[in-house]
C-alpha cells in the first residue's frame, strides 16, 4: 500500500518538476523538449521491450514432426465449461511458464510431453517465476548454496524460468517458507511459484485432464479422466493411479480401445516416434468423439477456440491501431487528404479485426463478453472505435472531422497493448461468470460504465493534443459554444460551419463533443449500478472503493463544465480536467482494482 | 449551462461583498465556493477510500460507512445542496432554455434528500436460517428438538431410562429412489437412537414424513427384519423447520450475557467498541510476537451499561448488579492457554521434559484431571495426583482391577482380573494383546488401554474422576470397542463413524478398579499436597516399578543418558485465555473481525473477574450451531460470587425479523460437470423460503443471487452458503446466509438521478436545438428590421449580436 502511495507521490513531484521546468524555458524550446522526451520514452519501451524478449528456439525434430492439431480440438472439461485442449493446455501452461513457449513447443505439446517425460524437465528453464524480488531471492539462495552457472542465473532473472530442480533446492524452499509467511508482501508471489510447480507434475496435469465424455446426456454430468478407463485391462504399472472401476455406461471395447491407444501414444511419445505419435493423437481424437456424439461439443467450435488462442486472444491488433495512429495524426496536424483515408482505411481493418476477436470471443463463450478484465478493457476500446465512426459521420463536413478516429485510435491502441504485453495480470481464458454477475444489469451497466471511460480516454487525447498545442505557444481559443451545441447551432454561433477554424478550437471542441456525452454515460451508469446493487448487495451505493473513484471521476467532469464556465481561458482548463479525469478512471481501474480489493474485485 | 452571459455572479462584477458577508451567506450564491467544495468532496472521498489507514487512524477508527457519514462530510454536502439551490434560484433566469440546469440541480437535490432518508433509516445486517431440525416426541417426555447439524445429540430422560439420540448422517440431496415421488430430491437426516435395550437408526426425509423408516444395526430396513418400518411406534421424530428470528447488524458490536443454560441471550450494545487499532494497557495483557514490540499501547476503559430497565430483555440480565466494562480490544489475535498459580480450586498441572542427549528432548505440558491432557505418547507419559500417602502407595504397589461381563441373553456373569492382559507383562512392542474367550458364551474380550483419574468435564458428575478401561469385545460377527468406566452409565461404544454412542446392551461391561487403580504409563510423574512430594514412577530395565523423588526444576536419570526434568508444578492451576496477537504480515486478508477479542472485565463490591471473550458473527442459542470454520460459538462461562454461572459472548447487535423465517430448501445450479469445488462451476445458489404467517407458513418464495426475496418491508438477499467439502466427508448445505436490508427513499433517490440525466440529455442536446431556432427566429426579424431600416446597418449587427448573445 505505501509503495504505491510512493509511486504516486514521486509520479506527481516528477510531473510537477517537468511543469515547473518547461515554464522556464522559452515557448519555442518547450514543445521540442516535450517531444524529445515522449520519443524517448517510446524509444525506451521498444528497446528495453525488444532486449528483453527472450531468444527464439527452434523445437526439436521430434516436437516440429508431431501433430498436435487433432489434440488440440478434442474437449476438456475444466471448471463448468467445456474447452478445447489447446485452450485448455494454454490456460494450465501459462500458470507454469507464464505464458512463455518453451523451447520454441506449442504449449500443448509442452502439457504432454510435461506428462509423459516429465524427468525431460527436470533440468529445463520451464518454471516462470513472475515477481522480480522473487527472483532476486531465489537468485541469491542459490548463488550462496548451489553450484549454478551464475549465466544461467542471470538468464532467469531476465526471463523469470528456472528449472523445477533448482527451485526445489532445499536453500530455496526454506526462503520460499519464510517469505510466504508474510501475508501482506509476498506471500502472494510464493503462492505464485508453488502453484506453478504443483501444475508441471504429471500426476497434476493428468488428474486435470477429464477428455473422456459422460455416457449419459446430462450435461450436469462429470466428465473422466484417462485413468477412470482402466477396468479390466491388464494393470499398467507406470501409472501409480491407475485404479479400477471403469465409467459405468460405456462400451468395454471402447473402453478398451481408448485406454490402449492412450497407452500407446505415451510409450511411442517416450521413445520419440513421431509418425506412431501422429497416428495416435488421431485416433484418440476420433475414438473421444465416438463415446458419446451427442453431447461432444461441435469440432467447429473447438477448431475456432484453439484458433483464437493459437492467434494469442488477437491481442496484436494494438500493432494495427498503432499504425492507423500515424496517417491519422498526419491529417489531423497538416490536413492532408492522402493521409486521412490512409488512416482511416487502416483503422477500419483494425476495427474489423477488433469486431471480429469480439465476437469470435462471444460465439466460443456462449455469453457477451464483459464479465472479466480482459473482456472489459478489450470491449471498452471496441465502443470507442465504434463511437468513432458514428461522430465521424456526423461531423464529416466540418473540420473536426478525422479527430475523433484519432483518439479511438489511440486509446483502442493502449487498451490493446495492456492486454498484449501483461497476459498473466489480464488473464484471457474464458471462463464461466460467477452467480453474482449473472444479470441483465451486468450487460447494461458494465457497458455503459467502460463506454464512458472508454470515451474518457478519447477526451484526454484530444485534451492532451490540445495540451501540447498550447505549450507549444498555441493560441488560448476555445470552441465557443463547445460540445454537441457546435454542431448543432448554426452560422456565426457555431465555430466549425463558417469562417476560420483554429486548431485548438478544433480541439477543444472535439473534447467538448466527447466529454459532455461520457459526463451522461458514466452519470447514467453509475446509477444503473446502483439499480443493480440495490437488488444484490441490499443497497444501492456503499461507499466501496470502486464506487466512489467512479463517482469522483465525475466530480471532476462537474468541476470541468463549472470551471468552463466561469474561467477566462476556457480551452486550457478543460483540456487539464479532461486529462485529470482520465488518470482518476485510469487509477480506478488499475490501483483500485489490483491493489485496494472492494466489492467489485471481480473485474 | 456553457453560455457565460445568462447569469451574473455578484461575487466577481461590481461591488465586492466584505467577508463577514460572504462567510453568512455569500458564499451561497457563489458558483466558485461551489467549485471550491466539490473540490473538497473530491480530495475528502478519495483520502477516505483509496487510502484507508486515513480513516483507520485510531483517532477517527471508521468504517467506509462512516466516513462518509461523519459530520465533515455531511456538512460540505449540506453546504453544496444550499450553493445549488440559491445560485439556481437567484443566477439562472428561469426559462426554457435554462430547464436542463434546473432539472440537473432538482435531481441532485433530490437524490441528497432520498439519501438522508435512506441512509437515516437503514438497517442492514445477515444471519443463517438452517434447514431442519428434530422434534422428539417420547411418551411421557416433553418433546425435544434437536438441530439437525452432524454429530448433534441429546437425551431425554435420566439414569438406565435415558433414550439419546444424535444426527449421524445427513444427505442433502438424496434421490427418491421407488414410489410415488420416485426421482425426486430430499434433505434427509439419520438419526442414531439408543433406548435402555435396543439401537437403531431412524431416517428421516424433510417433506416426505411417509419415508420415515428405521434401519438396523445391520444395515438392514426394520421393515424388511421386523415387517413394520418402526422399530418402535410410540417414539415420534419428526423434521421441522428452524426459523429464524432475528438478523445481525453490519459492524456493530454487542456484549452478550445470559444465565448458563437459557435460551436467549440478552445483549448490551458496544457502541463504541474500537475497530481497526489494539489497545491494551500493557504489553504482558496480550502474548505478543517479537515483531510487535514497539507497538503502541493503547489504554482502554469503556463501560458496557445493561440494557434500560423496562426495554425487552433487560429484566433478563443476569448482571445489572455488576459493573461491566471493557478494558482491552484485538483486532486479529488467537487465543492460547496459560496457567496462572493462583487458582481457587485444586488443578495440578506440570511441565515435563524428556532429554536424551543433547539434541532430542520432548516436552509434555501435562494436567492432571483433565482425560485428554493426563497421559500423552498414547498412554506412555502420565500425570497422576494423589491425595495421601497411602494413595501413593497403592500406586506404588498396584493392586488387582477386575472387569464383570454380564450377557441379559444368556444370563451368564464372568469376572476376570484386569492385571492379567494389562499392563502388559512381557509383551512384544507392537503385537497387540491376544483376545481371550469368555468360556462358554459366544464372546471374546481383550483390554487395549486403561487410564485412571479421568475428569468428568460436564453433566452431573462434572468434576469427578474416573476410570476408564479400552475393552474390546468380540461377538461372533463384529468387534465392539467400548470404554468401561467405573461410574455407573458413562460407559460408551465407539459407533460406526468413530464417535461415542451408547452402549450395546448385548452385553454389560463393569470395571472394578480395585485399590487404588493400576500403573499404565511407563513414565508416571505422581504428585500430591507439600508433605507427599513429587515422583517420578517408571519400570525400569528390569520392568521392575522404580521411585524416584523429584522437585520442580530438578531432574532424575531414567536410564543412561535419558533424564527427567521437572520443568514447573502447579497444584492450583488456572486456566488463563490470554489472547496471542498475530503480527500484521502473518494475518490473512479479509477475515474482517473473525479473530477479534475483547476483555472484560465483570465486579462488584471488591470481587471482581476478568476474561478474555472472541468474536462471533452470530450470538446463536447453543453449540448445536458452530459449523467448523462457518459459524464459531466460543461463549465463555463465568461463576460470579453467589455461585449462580452466566455465559457471555462478543458478537453483533441483532434485530428482530419482521416475521421468523424457515429455510424449506437450498440448492446450487451448476454449469456443465456439476460442482467440482471449484467456485466457478458454480452458476447461482437458490434458497426457498417460507415466512411466518398469522396462518402458518407462507409460499416458498425463492431467494438466490441478484433475485432477492421480500417481506415486511425488508429484503432478504442470498449471502453465504454452506459448502460442501468432499476432502473432510461433509456434505455441507445445512443452512443459508441472508443477507437482510430495509431500502426506504431508495425510490426518491432513483427518481432524483433519473431526472438528473433527463436534465443533462436537455443541456448537451435539446438546448442548442431550442437556441438554433430562437436564432432562426431572431434572424428573421432582424432580418425584416432591416429591410426598414438600411441606413442603420452597423447599428442592426450589433444589436442582434446582444439579442443572439442573450439566448
Amino acid at each position: 500500500m505505501e509503495q504505491y502511495v510512493a509511486y504516486i507521490l514521486a509520479g506527481s513531484f516528477g510531473l510537477l518538476s517537468l511543469c515547473l521546468g518547461l515554464a522556464m524555458v522559452p515557448p519555442r524550446a518547450r514543445k521540442h523538449i516535450l517531444d524529445a522526451i515522449v520519443v524517448a520514452l517510446i524509444g525506451y519501451v521498444v528497446v528495453n521491450k525488444s532486449m528483453n524478449a527472450p531468444p527464439k528456439v527452434e523445437p526439436s525434430t521430434f516436437a516440429a514432426a508431431v501433430d498436435m492439431t487433432p489434440l488440440d480440438n478434442i474437449a476438456v472439461q475444466d471448471k463448468g465449461r467445456l474447452k478445447s485442449f489447446a485452450s485448455h493446455a494454454r490456460s494450465l501452461m501459462r500458470i507454469v511458464t507464464g505464458g512463455h513457449l518453451i523451447a520454441g513447443q506449442s504449449q500443448s505439446f509442452t502439457f504432454l510431453d510435461l506428462m509423459f517425460r516429465p524427468e525431460a524437465y527436470r533440468n529445463a528453464d520451464c518454471v516462470y517465476v513472475k515477481q522480480k524480488l522473487m527472483r532476486s531471492e531465489i537468485r541469491e539462495q542459490l548463488a550462496e548454496n548451489a553450484t549454478v552457472d551464475p549465466a544461467i542465473l542471470d538468464t532467469f532473472e531476465q526471463t523469470g524460468l528456472i528449472s523445477p530442480v533448482l527451485l526445489e533446492h532445499p536453500a530455496v524452499q526454506a526462503r520460499l517458507d519464510i517469505l510466504e509467511r508474510d501475508l501482506i508482501k509476498t506471500s502472494k508471489h510464493v503462492g505464485q511459484i508453488r502453484s506453478a510447480m504443483a501444475v508441471q507434475r504429471a500426476g497434476t496435469l493428468f488428474n486435470n485432464l477429464p477428455i473422456v465424455p459422460a455416457t449419459d446426456n446430462d450435461p450436469k454430468s462429470r466428465w473422466h479422466i484417462v485413468d477412470e478407463l482402466a477396468t479390466g485391462m491388464p494393470a499398467d504399472t507406470s501409472h501409480a493411479g491407475m485404479s479400477t472401476g471403469g465409467i459405468p455406461g460405456l462400451d468395454p471395447q471402447k473402453a478398451a480401445d481408448l485406454l490402449q491407444g492412450w497407452i500407446q501414444l505415451r510409450d511411442a511419445w517416450r521413445n520419440e516416434d513421431a509418425t506412431a505419435v501422429n497416428a495416435q493423437l488421431a485416433h484418440i481424437a476420433t475414438a473421444l468423439r465416438a463415446v458419446n456424439p451427442e453431447i461432444y461439443p461441435d469440432i467447429e467450435l473447438l477448431k475456432l477456440e484453439s484458433w483464437y488462442y493459437r492467434m494469442k486472444s488477437m491481442t496484436w491488433i494494438w500493432l494495427v491501431y498503432a499504425i492507423a495512429v500515424i496517417p491519422l495524426l498526419m491529417s489531423v496536424i497538416y490536413h492532408w487528404r492522402g493521409a486521412r483515408w490512409t488512416g482511416i482505411l487502416i483503422f477500419t481493418i483494425a476495427f474489423a479485426l477488433h469486431t471480429f476477436s469480439l465476437g469470435l470471443r462471444w460465439y466460443i463463450s456462449g455469453r457477451v463478453p464483459n464479465a472479466n478484465m480482459f473482456e472489459a478493457i478489450t470491449a471498452a476500446a471496441w465502443f470507442g472505435s465504434f463511437f468513432a465512426y458514428i461522430i465521424e459521420f456526423l461531423v464529416r463536413k466540418t473540420p473536426l472531422k478525422t479527430i475523433f478516429f484519432l483518439g479511438a485510435a489511440v486509446a483502442s491502441m493502449i487498451a490493446a497493448m495492456c492486454t498484449h504485453f501483461l497476459p498473466v495480470t489480464l488473464n484471457s481464458d474464458i471462463e464461466n461468470i460467477m452467480p453474482i454477475l449473472h444479470d441483465v444489469w451486468l450487460y447494461i451497466h458494465t457497458n455503459m460504465i467502460i463506454f464512458s471511460y472508454a470515451l474518457i480516454m478519447m477526451a484526454a487525447v484530444t485534451s492532451i493534443l490540445y495540451l501540447r498545442f498550447r505549450i507549444g505557444g498555441g493560441s488560448a481559443e476555445s470552441a465557443v459554444l463547445g460540445g454537441a451545441g457546435s454542431l448543432i447551432v448554426r452560422r456565426e454561433k457555431s465555430f466549425i460551419r463558417g469562417g476560420v477554424v483554429s486548431f485548438a478550437q478544433v480541439l477543444d471542441g472535439a473534447t467538448m463533443v466527447i466529454m459532455e456525452l461520457s459526463f451522461i454515460t458514466l452519470w447514467a451508469g453509475l446509477v444503473m449500478g446502483a439499480i443493480w446493487a440495490d437488488h444484490s448487495w441490499g443497497r444501492p451505493w456503499g461507499w466501496d472503493p470502486k464506487e466512489v473513484f467512479a463517482l469522483n471521476t465525475f466530480i471532476i467532469f462537474l468541476l470541468l463544465v463549472h470551471v468552463r464556465f466561469k474561467v477566462r481561458d476556457k480551452g486550457l482548463w478543460t483540456a487539464i480536467l479532461a486529462t485529470v479525469g482520465c488518470i482518476v478512471m485510469l487509477f480506478n481501474w488499475i490501483v483500485i482494482n489490483f491493489v485496494i480489493t472492494g466489492l467489485h474485485s471481480y473485474a | 449551462m456553457s453560455n457565460q452571459s445568462n447569469v451574473s455572479d455578484p461575487t466577481d462584477s461590481r461591488r465586492r461583498p466584505s467577508l463577514l458577508s460572504f462567510i453568512l451567506y455569500g458564499w451561497s450564491n457563489s458558483v466558485w465556493f461551489g467549485i471550491f467544495l466539490l473540490s473538497l468532496i473530491f480530495i475528502y472521498s478519495s483520502a477516505g477510500s483509496a487510502y484507508p489507514p486515513i480513516r483507520q487512524h485510531p483517532s477517527l477508527d471508521m468504517t467506509e460507512m462512516e466516513w462518509f457519514h461523519w459530520w465533515p462530510f455531511l456538512l460540505m454536502i449540506a453546504m453544496m445542496c444550499i450553493n445549488i439551490t440559491v445560485v439556481t434560484f437567484k443566477q439562472i433566469p428561469f426559462r426554457k432554455v435554462n430547464l436542463g440546469v434546473w432539472t440537473i440541480h432538482t435531481g441532485i437535490l433530490m437524490l441528497s434528500l432520498g439519501s438522508v432518508y435512506y441512509f437515516g433509516t437503514k438497517l442492514e445486517g445477515d444471519a443463517p436460517v438452517f434447514r431442519r431440525r428434530a422434534v422428539i416426541e417420547l411418551p411421557g417426555h416433553e418433546p425435544v428438538s434437536m438441530l439437525i447439524r452432524l454429530n448433534n445429540h441429546v437425551s431425554v430422560g435420566t439414569g438406565s431410562d435415558a433414550y439419546h439420540f444424535s444426527v449421524s448422517q445427513i444427505f442433502p440431496n438424496w434421490n427418491i429412489a421407488s414410489g410415488d415421488d420416485k426421482g425426486k430430491t430430499a434433505y434427509m437426516a439419520w438419526i442414531d437412537v439408543v433406548t435402555p435395550t435396543q439401537k437403531y437408526t431412524r431416517q428421516l426425509l424433510a417433506g416426505f414424513p411417509q419415508y420415515t423408516e428405521d434401519i438396523l444395526p445391520d444395515r438392514t430396513r426394520a421393515k424388511k427384519t421386523l415387517g413394520n418400518p418402526l422399530v418402535d411406534d410410540t417414539l415420534s421424530l419428526t423434521l421441522d423447520y428452524e426459523p429464524q428470528d432475528k438478523f445481525f447488524l453490519m459492524d456493530t458490536s454487542a456484549l452478550h450475557v445470559r444465565v448458563a443454560g437459557a435460551d436467549e441471550w440478552v445483549e448490551r450494545p458496544m457502541d463504541d467498541l474500537p475497530r481497526y487499532h489494539d489497545h491494551i494497557a500493557a504489553r504482558t495483557d496480550a502474548i505478543l510476537s517479537p515483531l510487535d514490540r514497539d507497538m503502541p499501547l493503547r489504554p482502554l476503559d469503556m463501560p458496557v451499561p445493561a440494557l434500560e430497565k423496562g426495554k425487552p430483555g433487560a429484566a433478563d440480565d443476569p448482571l445489572t448488579e455488576y459493573d461491566v466494562r471493557v478494558n482491552a480490544y484485538l483486532r486479529y489475535a488467537i487465543p492460547a492457554a496459560q496457567w496462572a498459580t493462583d487458582g481457587d480450586r485444586l488443578n495440578p498441572v506440570a511441565k515435563l521434559t524428556l532429554k536424551a542427549g543433547p539434541s532430542a528432548r520432548l516436552d509434555y505440558d501435562l494436567v492432571a484431571f483433565d482425560a485428554r491432557r493426563s497421559t500423552a505418547e498414547q498412554g506412555q507419559i502420565a500425570f497422576r495426583w494423589v491425595a495421601s500417602q497411602e494413595a501413593l502407595d497403592q500406586l506404588s504397589n498396584p493392586s488387582d482391577g477386575k472387569l464383570v461381563f454380564h450377557i441379559p441373553e444368556t444370563g451368564q456373569s464372568f469376572t476376570v482380573p484386569i492385571d492379567d492382559v494389562w499392563p502388559p507383562k512381557n509383551e512384544t512392542p507392537g503385537v497387540e494383546p491376544e483376545f481371550r474367550p469368555l468360556e462358554g458364551s459366544r464372546y471374546a474380550y481383550r483390554v487395549k488401554s486403561v487410564i485412571h483419574d479421568l475428569v468428568i468435564q460436564s453433566g452431573e458428575r462434572s468434576g469427578a474422576t474416573m476410570s476408564v478401561a479400552t475393552v474390546e469385545l468380540k461377538t461372533p460377527d463384529r468387534i465392539i470397542t467400548r470404554f468401561v468406566a467405573n461410574l455407573p452409565d458413562a460407559s460408551r461404544d465407539i459407533g460406526d463413524d468413530q464417535r461415542m454412542v451408547q452402549p450395546d446392551p448385548i452385553v454389560n461391561i463393569e470395571f472394578n478398579t480395585g485399590g487404588g487403580g493400576g500403573l499404565t504409563a511407563r513414565v508416571t510423574l505422581v504428585a500430591g499436597p507439600d508433605d507427599i512430594g513429587a515422583y517420578i514412577l517408571f519400570h525400569g530395565p528390569d520392568g521392575s516399578l522404580q521411585k524416584l523423588p523429584i522437585v520442580p526444576g530438578g531432574s532424575v536419570s531414567l536410564s543412561p543418558g535419558v533424564e527427567a526434568h521437572l520443568i514447573y508444578l502447579i497444584t492450583h492451576a488456572e486456566e488463563v485465555i490470554k489472547p496471542k496477537r498475530v503480527p500484521e504480515s502473518e494475518r490473512q486478508r479479509g477475515t474482517r473481525r473473525h479473530y477479534a477479542m475483547i476483555r472484560a472485565t465483570i465486579s462488584k463490591g471488591d470481587w471482581e473477574k476478568t476474561l478474555w471473550l472472541q468474536f462471533n458473527d452470530y450470538a446463536l442459542p447453543n453449540e448445536q450451531y458452530r459449523i467448523s470454520r462457518r459459524i464459531n460459538y466460543s461463549p465463555v462461562s463465568l461463576r460470579l460470587p453467589d455461585g449462580k454461572m452466566v455465559e457471555m459472548m462478543f458478537s453483533r447487535k441483532s434485530h428482530p425479523l419482521p416475521t421468523p423465517i424457515a429455510l424449506e430448501s437450498f440448492d446450487i445450479d451448476t454449469h456443465l460437470g456439476g460442482y467440482t469445488g471449484d467456485t466457478n462451476t458454480i452458476r447461482d445458489f437458490v434458497s426457498k423460503l417460507r415466512f411466518k404467517t398469522d396462518t402458518g407458513w407462507s409460499d416458498t418464495m425463492q431467494m438466490s443471487s441478484n433475485r432477492p426475496a421480500t417481506e415486511g418491508g425488508f429484503w432478504y438477499f442470498q449471502s453465504t452458503w454452506d459448502p460442501p467439502s468432499p476432502a473432510a466427508g461433509y456434505g455441507g448445505m445445512n443452512y443459508t446466509g441472508i443477507g437482510v436490508g430495509n431500502r426506504n427513499g431508495v425510490y426518491i433517490q432513483l427518481t432524483g438521478t433519473c431526472i438528473a440525466v433527463a436534465g443533462m440529455l436537455y443541456a448537451f442536446y435539446y438546448k442548442p436545438v431550442l437556441r438554433r431556432r430562437m436564432q432562426d427566429q431572431l434572424r428573421a426579424k432582424l432580418d425584416k428590421n432591416k429591410a426598414d431600416k438600411e441606413s442603420s446597418e452597423e447599428h442592426a449587427d450589433a444589436e442582434m449580436t446582444e439579442q443572439m448573445a442573450s439566448i
